[in-house]
């Protein structure tokens, strides 16, 4: 009897065990993310020819713990978690930054707007009024303070993305290595016929993880490695890992690239993927609260510039700007006005210089000036030929104009229309009413005081016609402003920011719940169900008692001989 | 398709959070008042809301100084009525001064009461409205009329500007009370009123009978330049009017355009928000029966 020697319970009891260890297994990681649940797989093991006649069986043989896996899905769920990686940190970055642009409130750039037109609406009616120039400049004020909180926030978010873009790159080497790590690892489990199946488990979390940071895709090797590539570009083969890194662009945006090379990867999937383009739209954000800035200052600027003070005509005046000697000449007064390193946003235009002389009479002299041909000091010369006026340009290149005694000069039109129409004064720092160059840096300029606020068009105290054209800054349309006038402009940015929000979020919302089928029909076929898992335990158990059954009857069969022998 | 514990468990959690954020959206609408919240709830309707939020503030602005406009032409008015009743009164002195019966007595009453309107008429020149003299144009801080007395002759003038004051309201532009010197001082046209007061008083002060008769003249001139100015201060009385009450038209279409694109419904808002809670509801309740049930609960010792 072949089976005396009890090797084919041995056999059953052997592979009952090992089956309650892989249930044990299962159960124990029920819970752990990436785990794939495993099975016995069970063959009877090679029979023996016997002389008798026919094969004899010798029991049973763990041929495999197998992994429950469908690797094609398994890569699907990669991808889809790279889409939702990018979808989510895009619609998150997007849905901060259009909260503050597009923050409707008083206190908001749409607000702040409105309150400094009404401010000149109001200062027009009753320019005499102490108290409204005040209201008025208070407002000037909180608007640049609002461009400036608005700017720098943008600003801010752009570099915070830089760090955390830097933060997660880190985190993406340090996983790429891994997954080097565990392939090498694997090769040599493998290697020598055994399964990996939990150093498996573990590089598919690695990888996973790198396709939601990076969108890395997994290719698997025929010698049991996996193989990550970016955008088709390797990350990881073998046991070899390339490193990522980011660089700034000349606009400030990070960019991505393997280390050495110089072409950076266009990361159109995973969370690094969806901070960079939130990085990039929330640049091109604040290029545009920065474009509006700009059109505000220099109109106001404009306008302000072609007033009259609440303190009477000028009766000397210097830029608050210096040209800059471009062209090397020795002086900062021959370059070009446009080329002069105070910015180029003035066009050709006609300043008529009005000056009063000692008897109170008004003379109207008009300068034309092309400011891409004429300069500093051909509008210094341009001035100086008018009676009464004398303006020269300081070494540190200002303008400086002076009246002589008992005369006065402003550039206001006395008739009420609109005068240095391309904003040459403006450009100089001509009796600014705000200072700064964009959102960032914009205040209410120096000396501006409720006396020396330009309101009116003539020296008259209740003179409010200035003030209307403020507020006609708020009405009119700029070619700055792509045609569109300040409020209307915000309105296009802010529903554009709107859009690009919800956008963002609706794919979030939409591949996340692509990932959740995908993860449900991966848990449905890796995932460990308790109750299949407590069925085979009580399968298990019944063959292990059966086994033992099976060897002590066998036993009682060799004491029975024994005693025979006895 | 094989279901898991823990699939059951992940597909409860998703219907929850789903449940969640729809809840929470519609609490917001709710406390709020508010349909758009931040602009991705409806980017255009967020930017149309902008644009109509800065027209509301510029109505706004306008319908407040539209009261200091009114205040201004109405006291303007005031002042040029009193001034042609003024004038009226003196043609009817004058009249009764040149007929040639009064006793000198009855002479020196009259020139008193002359006397008597040409410095009442300076009050009503210089009308002011909280320390703007309305008739100086815009040089508005000083008194823009005196009689000057130079060594007992007197001589109006005028020391405002001839700048039409000009103030903005919303979209349009409008006048206030028009500037000296005519009709209160000559200038090259019809008579003043102040000359014509101050030629009759000095005729009746001279007794001159034919100065008298003449200064009728330079008073009926005054009445007319007083009434023209009288009637163009009225047609901008009646075009702030009808200013005001465009703006309060479309004050209120827009106010009713805002509401409909940034307002929320709030009867529908609430009846969304018992639905996305009671949803919430039973996914809690869907959830707490996962938890509760396993078949260990079924085994008993093995």
């Amino acid at each position: 009897m072949a089976g005396l020697d009890g090797s084919i319970g041995l056999s059953g009891l052997l592979a009952a065990q090992r089956g309650m260890d892989v249930v044990g297994h299962n159960i124990a990681n029920a819970s752990t993310p990436g785990y794939t649940r495993q099975s016995v797989e069970l063959t009877s093991a090679l029979p023996l020819d016997h002389s008798t006649g026919g094969q004899l069986g010798t029991g049973v043989r763990v041929s495999m713990v197998r992994q429950v896996a469908d690797l094609f899905l398994d890569g699907r769920v990669r991808v889809a978690d790279a889409t939702n990686g990018y979808d989510t940190a895009l619609s998150q970055r997007l849905g901060e930054v259009e909260a503050i642009v597009g923050d409707t409130s008083d206190s908001g750039l749409s607000g702040l707007m409105s309150a400094f037109f009404s401010a000149a609406d109001a200062l027009g009616v009753t320019p005499d009024d102490p108290s409204t120039r005040v209201t008025f400049l208070s407002s000037v004020e909180r608007l640049a303070e609002g461009f400036r909180s608005t700017g720098s926030f943008l600003e801010a978010s752009r570099v915070g993305i830089t760090r955390e873009v830097e933060g997660m790159l880190e985190e993406v080497n340090q996983l790429a290595q891994q997954v080097a790590e565990l392939n090498l690892a694997i090769l040599n489990v493998e290697g020598s016929g055994q399964q990996a199946n939990d150093l498996r488990d573990q590089r598919g979390v690695a990888a996973r993880r790198l396709s939601r940071l990076v969108g890395a895709e997994a290719t698997q090797q025929s010698d049991g490695g996996l193989k990550l590539t970016i955008g088709g570009r390797i990350l990881v083969t073998g046991t070899r890992a390339r490193p990522l890194e980011a660089k700034r662009d000349a606009d400030g945006n990070s960019q991505v690239f393997f280390e050495g090379v110089a072409t950076p990867l266009s990361l159109d999937s995973g969370e690094v993927g969806g901070l960079l383009a939130a990085q990039r739209q929330t640049g091109r954000m604040f290029a545009q609260v920065d474009q509006l800035a700009q059109s505000v200052i220099q109109e106001a600027n404009r306008v302000h510039a072609t007033g009259v003070p609440g303190s009477g005509s000028y009766t000397s005046l210097t830029s608050t700007l210096n040209a800059q000697d471009v062209n090397l000449s020795g002086s900062p007064g021959d370059d070009p006005i446009n080329g002069a390193g105070l910015g180029s946003f003035a066009g050709p235009t006609t300043i008529a210089v009005s000056v009063t002389d000692p008897a109170g009479v008004v003379s109207t002299t008009p300068i034309a000036l092309d400011p891409n041909v004429d300069s500093l000091d051909d509008f210094a010369s341009a001035l100086s030929a008018i009676p009464g006026l004398s303006a020269s340009v300081t070494s540190g290149g200002q303008l400086t104009i002076n009246a002589a005694a008992g005369f006065s000069f402003d550039f206001a039109d006395r008739a009420g229309g609109d005068n240095d129409p391309g904003g040459v004064l403006a450009q100089l720092g001509v009796a600014p009413l705000v200072a700064g160059r964009g959102a960032l840096d914009m205040a209410l300029a120096d000396g501006v005081t409720p006396q020396r606020l330009a309101a009116g068009l003539g020296p008259g105290a209740s003179d409010g016609r200035n003030a209307l054209r403020f507020s006609g800054i708020g009405r009119g349309s700029l070619s700055a402003l792509d045609g569109e006038d300040p409020q209307g402009f915000l309105a296009v940015v802010v529903s554009e920011a709107g859009h690009e929000a919800k956008v963002a979020s609706d794919r979030s919302v939409a591949s996340e719940r692509v990932l959740d089928a995908l993860e449900t029909h991966r848990e449905g076929v890796s995932g460990v169900s308790m109750e299949e898992e407590v069925a085979n335990m009580i399968r298990f158990q019944r063959g292990f008692e059966a086994a033992s059954r099976y060897l002590s009857v066998l036993n009682g069969l060799s004491d029975e001989l024994m005693r025979m022998l006895g | 398709m094989r279901i898991t514990e823990q699939l059951r468990i992940n597909r409860s959690l998703t219907d929850l959070s789903g449940a969640q954020r729809l809840s929470a959206k519609a609490e917001e609408q709710v406390a709020s008042g508010r349909r758009i919240n931040r602009p991705s709830d409806d980017p255009f309707g967020a930017g149309r809301a902008i644009k109509l939020r800065a027209e509301l503030a510029s109505i706004q602005e306008a319908s407040e100084n539209v009261g200091l406009v009114r205040g201004e032409l109405d006291s303007a008015d005031g002042a040029l009525q009193g001034l042609s009743e003024l004038l009226a009164r003196a043609r009817e002195i004058a009249v009764q001064g040149a007929n040639g019966i009064n006793s000198t007595s009855d002479l020196g009453v009259l020139q008193e009461e002359a006397d008597g309107l040409m410095r009442r008429a300076m009050s009503l020149v210089n009308v002011e409205v909280g320390g703007r003299y309305l008739f100086g144009g815009t040089a508005s801080d000083a008194v823009p009329f005196e009689l000057q007395d130079v060594g007992g002759v007197i001589t109006p003038v005028y020391h405002g500007d001839s700048q039409e004051r000009v103030v903005g309201l919303h979209l349009a532009t409008l006048q206030g009370p028009p500037p000296g010197p005519e009709p209160f001082v000559s200038n090259g046209g019809r008579t003043g009123a102040l000359d014509a007061l101050v030629a009759m008083r000095d005729a009746f002060v001279a007794g001159d009978m034919n100065q008298i008769r003449t200064s009728i003249d330079g008073l009926d001139e005054a009445i007319e330049g007083t009434t023209e100015t009288l009637a163009r201060v009225g047609a901008r009385q009646a075009e702030l009017q009808a200013l005001e009450s465009g703006l309060n038209e479309r004050q209120t279409i827009l106010e009713q355009v805002r509401s409909s694109i940034e307002d929320v419904d709030l009867s529908q808002a609430i009846v969304d928000l018992k639905d996305h809670q009671a949803t919430y509801e039973r996914s809690l309740q869907v959830l707490a029966g996962v938890m509760q049930v396993s078949i260990l609960d079924f085994i008993g010792p093995l």
